[in-house]
């Protein structure tokens, strides 16, 4: 019984140093990917950032106003407002 | 024997003494420090920057959008080149290649910044775009890094500039929001900065064992404003082309709901490019509608016949009974503009003939302390309360202490100052049947997930209804048939008013400049829009009538068919 007590201490203490060596392990290898990741979102923002303001930059209205003048689009010289035609007769 | 024993034994005791006294200087005296500097090569520290927010179009389009840029230092020490051969290399990337003046000046700049020794970092460009820094990578320069920073883009260049103001930089070197909205507003758009805090190891990746502390950033509110894009647009290009066709040294157009109070547009040249705002000189910074004081002259009358239909001292069909020629005050002859005088005018015509000496009558009826209290119900010498940074207002003479040439011509608009958002607000209350609304820009702050209106005070009557529609049908009359009737648009119910005022300098007049304006609403019934257009030193006519009223109606031309204005409202 006291050999069999012996074999499950031995066996825990070995389970609890490798677990302890595992865990540092796979904490040093996060805090790399952790980092990794940092870097992936730093750089997908700045992407972003970059892909709005040529969005912005795009639908400007000072860009569309050149970009519909060289279309041969302009402001209309003048308007003129149509008047409904008053009824001349009431329908049956 | 025994004397090698002890002399071992002092041997052993002086080093475990030296031994001891240094464990003593290293643990005790230096230990601190020692561990401070261990700390410091594990822990790590940083400010997370919090994005400042962007501004807004009332159509949800961006005026001002904040992008990524970037920072560009060397560390002189890692330099394998002169700095005069890394200066030619650079400067071409930090201004105009092809201004040669300027680009031998950055040169020279930058050999100096490069040539300092004993430095380990030194800033070269602020602010550089992503091509740039992409141009410099590929150069393959040893020292030269390069830091992330945020920029403001303004995607309709320098349009509203001296209404968004511009981000420079404070006494620490941080960004700050100068004039307009990003002043005004700059504590709401800056956000508060966060930080994170953790252990590193020797590669710079983090110690997850080690714990981190992170307080997250609150990135700045996003403002919505009321300038309309294609108000602005139209109000810039239409007073860029009149001050060109009438040879003016300035002007300004601003163009307000009157109801609301909402700034539709606000423009006023010279102006400046807030992306370059350092190549500019100060005095084109600040916002002449807001900041800049004038004499308003005529367009001041129908404020003072508005208090004096509100007061019933006068009613559009009342007769002046002082109208027949110059009117002598005190030792001054007060005249017409044109030197026509007509004996028994009424009120309505005096707005239309825009007579001195039948305002004068009003002054009269009214007196000079109830004249005081109106201008000031009608926000005249305080400020509106714009959210704008740089608004002034000059103050109105003292109550009681006005004597009858005081009380005469301001009661036409002379010996007055007011800024141009002050008059714009004052002929809104005639425009919206009475009411002193506050003039507002931003309409809502908004942020991840929220939304927040901008709530301003309801506004206060100040006038009557009646007195209000009265006056407003003086300036229909003034527009149909008043000296700046040939430019009118015919079809659209316009009320409006020229003024044309002469320039204080010095204790007396100018004898050569005036400033020209004209201020109106449409339509007259239901008004969508109130605009006021000045024009400073117009020198194609003396008359605002042949100058800042053929400009309003180019504007209001634009925006009829936008606003939905159609003739017969």
């Amino acid at each position: 019984m006291r050999k069999f007590k012996k074999y499950i201490l031995i066996s825990l203490l070995g389970a609890l140093t490798f677990s302890s060596v595992l865990m540092t392990v796979v904490t040093a290898t996060s805090g790399a990917e952790v980092s990794n990741l940092q870097k992936e979102e730093a750089r997908l923002t700045d992407q972003k950032r970059y892909l709005e303001s040529t969005l912005v930059a795009t639908l400007s209205i000072n860009q569309l106003q050149e970009k519909s003048g060289e279309l041969g689009y302009g402001k209309p010289v003048n308007l003129v407002y149509v008047a409904p035609p008053e009824a001349v007769a009431k329908l049956p | 024997m025994l004397l090698k024993i002890r002399i071992l034994s002092i041997f052993f005791l002086t080093l475990f003494v030296i031994l001891a006294a240094r464990l003593f200087y290293w643990q005790v005296i230096k230990g601190a420090n020692l561990s401070d500097e261990a700390k410091n090569q594990y822990n790590s520290s940083q400010i997370i920057a919090a994005s400042r927010g962007n501004i807004l179009a009332s159509d949800g389009s961006y005026w001002v959008v904040r992008t990524q840029a970037w920072l560009v230092w060397v560390n002189p020490r890692q330099l394998s080149e002169t700095p005069s051969e890394v200066a030619n290399k650079l400067a071409q990337f930090f201004v105009d290649p092809s201004d040669s003046q300027t680009l031998l000046a950055e040169t020279e700049r930058l050999i100096a910044l490069l040539g300092k020794s004993g430095i380990n970092w030194i800033a070269l460009k602020q602010k550089v775009g992503d091509d740039v820094k992409r141009n410099i990578e590929a150069l393959k320069i040893q020292g030269i890094g390069f830091d992330a920073q945020e920029t403001s883009y303004y995607p309709e260049a320098s349009s509203a500039a001296q209404l968004l103001g511009f981000v420079g930089k404070d006494e620490k070197g941080s960004d700050i929001g100068y004039f307009g909205v990003e002043g005004y507003y700059d504590l709401p758009l800056n956000g508060k900065p966060g930080f994170v805090g953790g252990q590193k190891d020797a590669l710079g990746s983090p110690i997850l064992l080690g714990g981190t502390t992170q307080v997250s950033a609150i990135s700045g509110v996003d403002l919505e404003t009321s300038i309309d894009k294609r108000v602005q647009t139209a109000v810039e290009q239409g007073l860029e082309a009149g001050i060109k066709k009438y040879g003016a040294s300035g002007g300004s157009v601003t163009v307000m709901d009157p109801v609301t109070g909402k700034v539709m547009a606000m423009a006023s040249l010279p102006s400046f490019d807030p992306a370059k705002y350092s190549v500019y000189n100060n005095s084109l910074f600040k916002n002449p509608v807001i900041s800049d004081s004038f004499e308003p002259g005529s367009i001041l009358k129908v404020v003072v016949m508005a208090s004096g239909l509100d007061a019933n001292v006068i009613h559009p069909d009342t007769t002046c009974d002082i109208c027949g020629g110059p009117l002598k005050v005190d030792k001054y002859l007060i005249k017409t503009w044109n030197d026509k005088y007509h004996p028994g005018i009424t009120m309505t015509d005096v707005i239309v003939e825009s007579d001195n000496i039948g305002m004068s009558f009003v002054g009269q009826k009214l007196g000079a302390d109830a004249l005081y209290d109106y201008l000031h119900k009608f926000g005249i010498g305080q400020k509106t309360g714009i959210d704008l940074q740089g608004e002034t207002a000059p103050k109105l003479r003292e109550k009681k202490t006005w004597n009858v040439v005081d009380l005469a011509t301001a009661s036409f608009g002379q010996g007055v100052a007011v800024t141009g958002i002050e008059m714009v607000r004052a002929v809104a209350a005639i425009a919206n049947g009475g009411y002193l609304v506050a003039p507002k820009v931003v309409n809502a702050v908004r942020n991840d997930g929220w939304e927040e209106k901008v709530k301003s005070d309801p506004p206060a009557r100040i006038i009557s209804k009646v007195a209000a529609e009265e006056a407003t049908q003086m300036m229909v009359d003034a527009a149909e048939r008043g000296e700046a009737k040939w430019t009118r648009i015919p079809g659209f119910k316009v009320a409006g008013k020229t003024g044309t005022a002469q320039i204080p300098v010095a204790g007396h007049y100018d004898a050569t400049n005036t400033n020209h304006s004209f201020i109106g609403f449409a339509p007259a019934g239901s008004p969508k829009f109130v605009m006021l257009v000045t024009l400073n030193s117009p020198q194609s006519s003396p008359w605002a009538a042949e100058t800042a009223a053929p400009l309003w109606y180019s504007i209001a031309k634009d925006l009829f068919p936008y606003l939905g204005i159609q003739p017969g409202q």
